[in-house]
């Protein structure tokens, strides 16, 4: 990996930058394109590599010119962070009973109801001897 | 006012416990079964429209007419009402050392067992409804 980074610094000096105008090697295709053949995959295809047998260096020239910029061009300065480094990340609600189930076990006072007169209540008195209250009256 | 024979006020206690300890102490079936076996322990089916009132004048007669045989005094400075309507404080919940406190309520001549069902900070909690009853509770007056 570093080695590929390296490499091509070494061909040119990464210091300078190019000033030099990027000329493509290439020969542009002359419009009108010629007719699709059927060998052609795509119109323009045979105009994309040069009939000769080299190909064009276009993998070192961009590495170099990737090369220049990252040790020439003017970076902008890293902001100061803010606040936590760590956050807490996003609110998540804890596992929490289901609430039917919670409701349907809590007492309700419609269970205390005479089921078949409704207008009818089952009480239950619990009458505190005086010694309790003596001492304040706890629920017992 | 009644007054609580000594005989009945042992089924309260614990052998080897001081009386204000073992009233806190006791706790659920325990205090219901000591308060069952002194006659202090009543279940009806009555009407939501029914008062308190009539409620207080029907326990106080079973307990008057009760094995236990409870009298009441009143004193002039008293109501007239032979028991106390208890309310739960601070809307049934429990204070730092675990005990729910219960504090007299006003009775007024109108206030019905229906007012009692629907007033759930004080009378209606889910700790008031015990096995498919509204439990009333009330004092000496």
């Amino acid at each position: 990996m570093l080695s590929q980074i390296n490499s091509p610094s070494e061909r040119t000096q990464p210091s300078r930058p190019i000033q030099a105008v990027y000329q493509s090697a290439r020969t542009l295709p002359t419009l009108p394109m010629r007719a699709v053949s059927s060998t052609q995959p795509f119109l323009g295809f045979s105009a994309l590599a040069p009939p000769s047998a080299s190909p064009l260096p276009t993998q070192a020239v961009n590495a170099d010119r990737l090369a220049s910029a990252a040790a020439t061009l003017p970076r902008q300065q890293q902001l100061p962070r803010r606040g936590r480094r760590r956050t807490r990340g996003p609110a998540v609600s804890g596992p929490v009973l289901g609430r039917l189930a919670s409701n349907s076990l809590r007492p309700r006072i419609d269970d205390c109801l005479v089921e078949l007169n409704p207008s009818t209540i089952r009480v239950l008195v619990k009458v505190y001897p005086p010694i309790v209250s003596l001492f304040g009256h706890v629920l017992h | 006012m009644f007054s609580i024979k000594e005989s009945q006020l042992l089924l309260f206690q614990i052998p080897g416990e001081s009386l204000e300890r073992i009233l806190f102490h006791l706790a659920g079936e325990e205090f219901s079964h000591a308060l069952k076996e002194a006659h202090l322990l009543h279940q009806y089916e009555l009407p939501l429209s029914s008062t308190i009132l009539s409620l207080i004048t029907t326990v106080a007669a079973d307990m008057v007419n009760s094995p236990a045989g409870y009298s009441f005094t009143t004193t002039p400075r008293r109501t007239a009402q032979p028991l106390s309507l208890l309310a739960l404080m601070n809307r049934g919940n429990a204070r730092r050392d675990g005990r729910i406190r219960l504090l007299p309520h006003p009775v007024t001549q109108d206030l019905t067992i229906q007012d009692l069902a629907t007033d759930r900070f004080r009378f209606s909690h889910e700790k008031c409804i015990d096995n498919n009853k509204f439990v009333i509770h009330l004092g000496e007056n």
